[in-house]
């Protein structure tokens, strides 16, 4: 999370009433975002400075590998625009299926018109970068919300900060040979979520970071 | 004269790109020769106006003044390349050394 004090309180209370652990890495923010997780009970891990969403999934997992009481890890935005119910489903799909990796789709069965023009443009194309570098075929590869197994974090090495890190996650799946599902999920679009969504031209900065390495 | 040009570009292009990208000793002590010698080559263009159009003919390019644009041109690339590399290369020492720091730290909770 990076200056979400509007909205983790209650992000984090909602996710406490369906999963007894939530882990926040506070990724630099400048407001009282991480003060506020705590409030809702969450566990809180705290970058010094801001470096990227991508680097913050990183610590998280490095985290996680090293408590021993976890087994399944769900990557959850910050901004309120993921339902608990959905992340419920994900990992109840990881545990039946039996694979590594849930991935989240909004264009399986989400009423289109519900997502912004803009957005789906920026997605579509990122999905498109994200195929013909990975060649795997997911229809929403850049959905922050995942769910894996502790075991597959130790595979998905991230080293793009930025965000590029969702595409280099696939890539990384593919690589080690993880098994994967795509499932279908809502995205809450609110005034506050679409302010803190990705740009347009942030697809460029996705794309350079990709190539640059 | 096309042939030349394109030679140039084929073998000092990716040349320049390599010493743009390392951050090995080599490669920065080529780029200190390369900044070193600009101010020299401003000299000696000063000095002897003809040394460009001489370097032109011998390299087959049309005009001296040409080739001073391509090696000004390929000198500011490589370090804009060079400094956006390591710009990247210390932008992801910094973030190893903030999530080593975290995980340090360890988590915190309301009632830590």
């Amino acid at each position: 999370m990076y200056n979400e004090e509007q909205v983790i309180f209650q992000v984090v209370t909602d996710l406490r009433s369906v999963f007894p652990h939530v882990i926040c890495v506070d990724d630099g923010s400048t407001d009282r975002s991480a003060a506020k997780a705590m409030d809702a009970g969450a566990m809180v891990l705290r970058h010094a400075v801001n470096i990227g969403q991508g680097a913050a999934l990183s610590t998280g997992f490095s985290w996680v590998q090293s408590q021993s009481q976890f087994s399944y890890v769900v990557t959850f935005d910050a901004d309120g625009q993921h339902r608990p119910e959905d992340a419920l489903r994900l990992v109840t799909e990881l545990v039946s299926k039996q694979v590594d990796v849930v991935f989240a789709s909004r264009f399986l069965d989400q009423d289109q018109a519900t997502i912004p023009l803009a957005k789906r443009l920026v997605l579509k194309t990122v999905a498109k970068i994200t195929k013909s570098l990975t060649d795997v075929e997911l229809s929403d590869a850049h959905n922050g919300l995942r769910a894996l197994t502790v075991d597959a974090t130790r595979q998905v090495n991230l080293t793009q900060n930025g965000m590029a890190h969702a595409t280099q996650f696939v890539s990384l799946v593919l690589q080690a040979n993880l098994k994967y599902v795509e499932i279908p999920v809502t995205i809450l679009y609110t005034p506050y979520s679409r302010s803190k969504g990705q740009s347009l031209l942030n697809s460029i900065n996705i794309a350079l970071d990709l190539i640059w390495g | 004269m096309l042939i030349v040009r394109f030679l140039l570009v084929i073998l000092f292009v990716p040349a320049f790109i390599v010493i743009a990208r390392s951050l090995g000793s080599r490669s920065r002590a080529l780029r200190s020769l390369l900044l070193f010698s600009f101010p020299s080559l401003v000299g000696f263009s000063i000095i002897f106006p003809r040394i460009w159009q001489t370097m032109a003919d011998t390299l087959g390019i049309d005009k001296g003044v040409d080739l001073l644009l391509y090696v000004t041109v390929l000198t500011l690339v490589t370090y804009i390349g060079y400094s956006f590399g390591k710009f990247r290369y210390l932008e992801k020492r910094i973030a190893t050394l903030v999530q080593e720091l975290t995980l340090l730290r360890g988590s915190e909770s309301k009632d830590s």
